[in-house]
C-alpha cells in the first residue's frame, strides 16, 4: 500500500516537472511571444536579405554595370542592387521593388536591409564600449575606498551633467581631424564615444550592487575562505548578482545606440553618401517628407520599430530574470 | 609548542559615542588536536576575538596590541599573525601605553593602510588553507546564487591548492556531503532550498574541506533548533575523532561547549576570567571558581531547579555598557561576593585582579581567590 502511494506520488511529481518547461514559456505571455516572433521576423528578413545579397554594394555595383542590366531585374539573380538607380523616382510597391524605390530610384527594401546591418554594427560598437567602460568603472568604484572612489564618482556626475549630443558634436571635430580620409571611421568612433559617455549609468548600478553586498555575511565567508577581492568581485558579485543588470542595460543601450546613430547621421555628423544607413536615407529623402511620400514613413517606421524592439527586449529580459531571481530568493 | 597562542590581545573600536574595548588583553593557548571552548554572554567580545585571530576586524583602530602565534602544520617556526602591529600602531607617550575609555582615540594612532596591506600579506597564505571560520548565520553565509555543491567545490579546490580535475572534484564533493550526513544530490540545490541545519552542515563541510589546521566555530548552533544542534554536536564529535582537528569553539551555550570542548575559557567584558579543563569548569562544587562562571553554570536551565525555585535562575543586573565598563573587576556590580560584603566591593572596585593559578591548568581572575 505504502509502496503504491509513493509510486503514484513520484509519477505526479514527474508530471509537474515535465509541464514546467511549457509553463515557463506560457509565463512569458502571448504578447511576449508575439513580440519575440516579430523581432526575429524583422531582423531575420533584413539581415537575410543583406547576407544573401552582396556584402559590398560598391563592388557589386561596378560589376553589374559591366553586365547587362536585364540580369539584375530578375529576382532569381538575387536581391535588387542597393545603389543601382533607375530613372523612376519614388516608384510604388511592386514585385520587383517590395517597398518601392527612393528619390533616386534605388530599391528601398535592399537599402533598408543594408541600413539594418550598419545600425547593428554601429550599435554593437557602442554596446561594447558601454560594457567595457561601465563594468570597469563600476568595479573600480566599488572596489576602491576613500579618495579614489570619490574621484570616480565625481567623474560620473560630471559626465552626467553634459548633454550627450553636445559631447558627440564636440567629438566630431576631434575625430574629423584624426581620421580625415576614412568614411566609416567617424561613426564608429562616435559610437564608441557615445558608449563611453553613457557608461556611468551602468557603472553606478554595479557600484551600488557591490557596495550593498560587500558587507554581507556570505562575502565575509568568502573572504575568510581566502578568496582575493578580485576573485570575490568577479566570481561572487559580478557574474551572479550583476548579470541581470548588465543584460537589461545592454538591450536598452543597443536601442539607444541605434537611435543616436540615426540621429547623428540625419544631422550630417555621421555616415556619408556611398555608405548606407537609415538616418542617411531619411536625410536624403527629406524632400519627400513635404510631398508625403510613403517611403519616408517606411524608413521612419523601421527606425522606430528597431528601437522599440530593443527597449522591449530590455523589459522582457528584466521580467524573465526578475522571475528567476524570485525563484532563487 | 601550541598550535595557537594568543598573548595580551587588545581589539578596540572607535564608535560615535566613544571607545569600545571589545577585547582587552586576552591570553589563550590552544594545543594541537584539542578543542577550546570560549564562553560568555552576548557582547563580551567572543566574536571580536575570533575575528581578530582571522584578521577580519576592519574598523578603526581594530587590533592594537598583542601577539597571535600560529604554528601551521608541517612547520616548526610559529608565525606571529599580529606582527604588523609593531610598525603600525603608536600609542602616545603621555598615556603610559594605557588607554582608559574616557580618553580620546587621539592617544593612539594606527596606520590603517599599511596595517591592512601587511595583514593581508600574512593572511593570504593562511585563510582557507590553514585557518577557517564557521560563521554564526548559516543561511546568509552562503551565496544565494550558487549551488551549495559549487560553494563546497571552491573550498575543496583551495584544499588542493587549485589543481584538481573535475572528476575528482565531483567525487570529493560527494564524499563531503556524505560525511556531514547529507545526500549527494544536495550538491545541486541552492541555499534557500535547504533548512538551517543543512546549511550549517554545509558551512561546516566548507570550512573542513580546505583541510585547515585550525577551525574557529563562531556560535555554530545559534538559530538552530535543539535536534539539529545535537546533530551538529555529533558531527563535530565524529569529525574530531576522524580527522584530529583543532577547534576554537565560541558559544554562549554552556551545554554545547561542555559536550565538545577539552578546555573552557570564560570571557567577561573583553577579558578572560577563568580558564580550566572542561571537567574543572563544570565541577560546580569546587570552591576555586570565578563567581561569574558559577553564575553562568547556575543559569543553565533545568527542570529540577524550575520545580524547586518556581523560576529559572538568572545573573543579577545587566551586562555593563561596553563604553563605560565598571572600574576594577568588571564583574563586581553583579558579583555575589561583593553584594554580600561591602568592603570586598570597595576592594574589587579599586584594582583589576590578575590571573591566579589554582592548579596546573586552572587559572582564575578573582581577588577573592587571590586572597586565599
Amino acid at each position: 500500500m505504502a509502496k503504491d502511494t509513493s509510486g503514484r506520488r513520484f509519477r505526479q511529481v514527474a508530471l509537474v516537472q515535465k509541464e514546467s518547461a511549457w509553463r515557463r514559456l506560457r509565463a512569458l505571455g502571448i504578447c511576449r511571444m508575439v513580440f519575440v516572433g516579430f523581432f526575429v521576423l524583422f531582423y531575420g528578413l533584413f539581415l537575410g536579405f543583406f547576407v544573401f545579397g552582396n556584402a559590398d554594394p560598391h563592388q557589386r555595383h561596378r560589376f553589374e554595370q559591366q553586365e547587362s542590366e536585364e540580369a539584375a531585374l530578375s529576382l532569381m539573380m538575387g536581391p535588387p542592387d542597393p545603389v543601382r538607380s533607375e530613372m523612376m523616382k519614388y516608384q510604388p510597391v511592386s514585385a520587383e521593388h517590395w517597398l518601392g524605390t527612393d528619390q533616386r530610384g534605388r530599391d528601398l527594401f535592399t537599402r533598408l536591409s543594408y541600413g539594418a546591418w550598419t545600425s547593428l554594427v554601429t550599435g554593437c560598437i557602442g554596446l561594447v564600449t558601454f560594457l567595457l567602460a561601465g563594468i570597469s568603472f563600476g568595479v573600480a568604484s566599488g572596489y576602491f575606498k576613500g579618495r579614489w572612489r570619490s574621484v570616480i564618482i565625481y567623474l560620473f556626475n560630471l559626465v552626467n551633467t553634459f548633454p550627450i549630443l553636445l559631447l558627440l558634436f564636440l567629438a566630431v571635430i576631434v575625430i574629423d581631424r584624426l581620421f580625415e580620409d576614412e568614411l566609416s571611421m567617424r561613426i564608429y568612433m562616435l559610437m564608441a564615444v557615445f558608449g563611453f559617455f553613457s557608461s556611468p549609468k551602468l557603472a553606478e548600478l554595479i557600484r551600488g550592487k557591490i557596495a550593498s553586498l560587500k558587507e554581507t555575511a556570505f562575502i565575509n565567508a568568502a573572504v575568510s575562505l581566502g578568496l582575493s577581492p578580485v576573485q570575490i568581485i568577479f566570481k561572487h558579485i559580478l557574474w551572479y548578482e550583476c548579470r541581470p543588470i548588465i543584460l537589461v542595460q545592454s538591450a536598452y543601450m543597443m536601442g539607444q545606440a541605434i537611435l543616436v546613430e540615426t540621429t547623428l547621421t540625419y544631422l550630417n555628423f555621421g555616415l556619408e553618401d556611398p555608405l548606407i544607413s537609415w538616418g542617411l536615407m531619411l536625410r536624403t529623402m527629406a524632400g519627400g517628407i513635404s510631398t508625403g511620400k510613403f517611403q519616408v514613413l517606411v524608413v521612419m517606421a523601421v527606425i522606430a520599430f528597431s528601437v522599440f524592439f530593443f527597449h522591449n527586449l530590455a523589459a522582457l529580459l528584466n521580467d524573465l530574470l526578475a522571475s528567476r531571481q524570485r525563484d532563487v530568493d | 609548542m601550541n598550535l595557537l597562542e594568543i598573548k595580551r590581545l587588545r581589539t578596540y573600536i572607535e564608535t560615535a559615542r566613544g571607545l569600545v574595548r571589545c577585547v582587552d588583553g586576552v591570553d589563550l593557548s590552544l594545543p594541537k588536536g584539542e578543542t577550546l571552548g570560549l564562553v560568555g554572554e552576548s557582547g563580551c567580545g567572543k566574536t571580536m576575538t575570533a575575528r581578530s585571530i582571522i584578521g577580519m576586524v576592519d574598523d578603526f583602530p581594530g587590533v592594537i596590541s598583542g601577539e597571535i602565534w600560529f604554528l601551521p602544520n608541517g612547520s616548526d617556526e610559529p608565525l606571529n599573525l599580529a606582527a604588523p602591529l609593531r610598525d603600525t600602531v603608536r600609542v602616545n607617550e603621555n598615556s603610559d601605553g594605557k588607554i582608559t575609555p574616557d580618553e580620546k582615540i587621539a592617544q593612539l594612532s594606527k596606520d590603517m593602510k599599511r596595517w591592512r596591506r601587511e595583514t593581508s600579506q600574512i593572511y593570504k597564505r593562511l585563510r582557507g588553507k590553514r585557518l577557517a571560520i564557521i560563521f554564526q548565520d548559516p543561511l546568509t553565509s552562503l551565496n544565494p546564487y550558487w549551488t551549495v555543491g559549487a560553494q563546497l567545490g571552491e573550498a575543496v579546490k583551495i584544499g588542493y591548492g587549485g589543481s584538481i580535475d573535475k572528476k575528482q572534484l565531483h567525487r570529493e564533493i560527494g564524499e563531503w556531503f556524505e560525511r556531514v550526513f547529507l545526500p549527494r544530490e544536495t550538491a545541486s540545490k541552492y541555499p534557500h532550498q535547504l533548512s538551517g541545519g543543512m546549511c550549517q552542515r554545509i558551512m561546516i563541510a566548507i570550512s573542513l574541506a580546505s583541510k585547515p589546521d585550525l577551525i574557529i566555530a563562531d556560535e555554530p548552533t545559534t538559530g538552530l533548533d535543539v535536534t539539529i544542534q545535537s546533530h551538529i554536536i555529533d558531527l563535530f564529535k565524529e569529525l574530531k575523532e576522524e580527522q584530529e582537528i583543532t577547534v576554537l569553539l565560541i558559544s554562549h551555550d554552556m551545554g554545547l561547549v561542555g559536550q565538545l570542548a577539552d578546555q573552557i575559557a570564560v570571557m567577561y567584558c573583553g577579558r578572560i576570567v577563568e580558564v580550566a579543563p572542561k571537567d574543572e569548569i563544570l565541577d560546580f562544587e569546587s570552591p576555586d571558581r570565578h563567581p561569574y562562571t558559577k553564575a553562568l553554570l547556575n543559569s543553565i536551565p533545568s527542570l529540577e531547579i524550575l520545580r524547586k525555585e518556581g523560576r529559572l535562575p538568572t545573573i543579577e543586573k545587566e551586562v555593563p555598557d561596553p563604553l563605560n565598563p565598571p572600574p576594577g573587576c568588571a564583574f563586581h556590580p553583579r558579583c555575589l561576593h561583593c553584594s554580600q560584603d561591602k568592603e570586598q566591593m570597595l576592594e574589587c572596585k579599586r584594582q583589576i585582579p590578575g590571573m591566579t593559578q589554582v592548579n596546573d591548568n586552572h587559572w582564575v581572575r578573582c581577588l577573592k581567590i587571590n586572597g586565599q
